[in-house]
């Protein structure tokens, strides 16, 4: 019969042998193509000039809080961050948006973005209930553990060379609020990526009060703030440009 | 007209086919007889002496943003990880009431704690506990520094946590507070002083 030419079990290994290999050599199927577009970061290459990075909290699918039925923390976050910047540079100080789009960016991302570039200060803005007025956060190193090895440095623990100057900047800044009639408090919080940033880092938090909300989407308010802001990183200029 | 030998041999077959079938569901269900009885022998729950204790819990109030501790009686086993378990639930239970002082979602729970050492553990919870959290900063700190607050005054030794959702690792618990770090407890204990 014809099929004893194949009965030896050496032919019939070479048979299948030969099916795998035209079946791994055979026409591939098209991958579908990412859908989705590559996130807007911030690229600029790092420059000689110390600036000031900030960081409108979420944006993208990651929505932050919900702080009302047309109030997502992401947009007010986005908001606040480019009257910061409006206010930096009009003091003549050099400001950078880590996002300045309704874009996904993971928080490795954000974190990679401003050590890369080298930003002398980072702050990152948030928008959360409870209670009323403006939360101004310094990191807090919840894990101290792997030491810099060299010019290594633990990613987790990035901030730990850091963490006086960022409580430091923090009270200052909330001093700056304060003196503009905001209510202001600070704490330390283990927010990511505050502990993963190699530079002075603060994050600042508008306390959401339901009842204030037309107030706080305001003009007024937010130009109040992001005028504390910027008031007090000038005043503290010539310490944050003298890097490290 | 099929031929008669083949109509013998069709009628052996499906004969022999009907007995087999027969004699393979006897021998089935003689197994299943035989294994039953070890493994009830299997299940039997291990005695775990628990008994009811007054234990501090540390509960935040999101009205007035603070922490606060309270007394709260639970059963609790003498293992460590059980234990350990019992006194989370106890906090969790603070919140999960209504009118709550710190609402969480429905579901939110502790699965397992896993005692990786003497001195660090592994909090597994639902996935509804990280689901379902307000976002907040202030939120999500207040929760974590009320839980590893409680967790260490009441179960000694324990000085590393780390927190994982449903058995993996998140980011953070609602957006914002870390969740990727082994949190040292004198450094919790520092921060929780900030709301006390």
């Amino acid at each position: 019969m014809r099929w004893n030419k194949f009965a030896h079990p050496a032919s019939r290994t070479a048979i299948v042998f030969c099916a795998l290999l035209l079946f791994a050599a055979g026409p591939r199927r098209q991958l579908p193509q990412e859908s989705q577009p590559a996130p807007e970061i911030n690229q600029a290459h790092s420059t000689a000039t110390p600036f000031v990075m900030i960081d409108p909290g979420h944006g993208g699918d990651d929505n932050g809080a919900v702080l009302s039925d047309k109030l997502l923390e992401k947009d007010l976050t986005l908001a606040l961050a480019r009257r910061l910047k409006a206010e930096l540079q009009e003091k003549g100080i050099t400001a950078r948006l880590l996002r300045d789009a309704d874009v996904t960016l993971s928080l490795e991302q954000r974190a990679e973005t401003a050590n890369e570039q080298h930003a002398a200060l980072y702050v990152v803005l948030h928008a959360g209930m409870p209670g009323r007025g403006i939360r101004v956060y310094s990191p807090a190193n919840v894990s101290p553990g792997v030491a810099a090895a060299g010019k290594f440095l633990p990613w987790d623990n990035a901030q730990a060379n850091y963490l006086s100057r960022s409580q430091a900047l923090a009270t200052a800044v909330a001093g700056a609020l304060a003196r503009k009639n905001l209510t202001v408090s600070t704490l330390s919080t283990p927010l990511r990526p505050l502990n993963n940033i190699n530079a002075p880092a603060i994050a600042v938090e508008l306390a959401i009060d339901p009842a204030d909300l037309q107030d706080i989407v305001g003009q007024k308010f937010q130009t109040a703030v992001a005028s504390g802001i910027a008031a007090e990183i000038a005043q503290q200029r010539s310490q944050w440009e003298k890097q490290p | 007209m099929i031929p008669r030998h083949f109509q013998i041999t069709i009628a052996l077959l499906l004969a022999a086919i009907l007995i087999s079938g027969f004699y393979i569901i006897r021998l089935t269900h003689k197994e299943q007889a035989k294994s039953l009885p070890r493994m009830e022998e299997k299940l039997t729950a291990p005695t775990i002496s628990a008994r009811p204790e007054h234990i501090q819990v540390l509960v935040a109030y999101d009205e007035d943003r603070a922490l606060r501790w309270r007394e709260a009686t639970v059963t609790l086993p003498n293992e460590r990880n059980l234990r350990a378990r019992e006194v989370l639930r106890a906090v969790l239970a603070e919140y999960l009431q209504h009118p709550s002082p710190h609402p969480l979602g429905k579901g939110a729970d502790i699965k397992d704690v896993y005692m990786i050492n003497n001195e660090t553990v592994l909090i597994d919870t639902t996935a509804q506990f990280a689901d379902s959290h307000p976002s907040g900063i202030l939120l999500e700190e207040m929760t974590i520094c009320s839980l590893i607050e409680t967790l260490t005054a009441n179960v000694p030794g324990i000085t590393k946590i780390k927190f994982v959702v449903d058995g993996q690792e998140r980011d953070t618990l609602a957006g914002h507070v870390d969740l990727m770090s082994f949190y040292q407890s004198s450094a919790v204990h520092e921060l929780a002083r900030e709301f006390q």
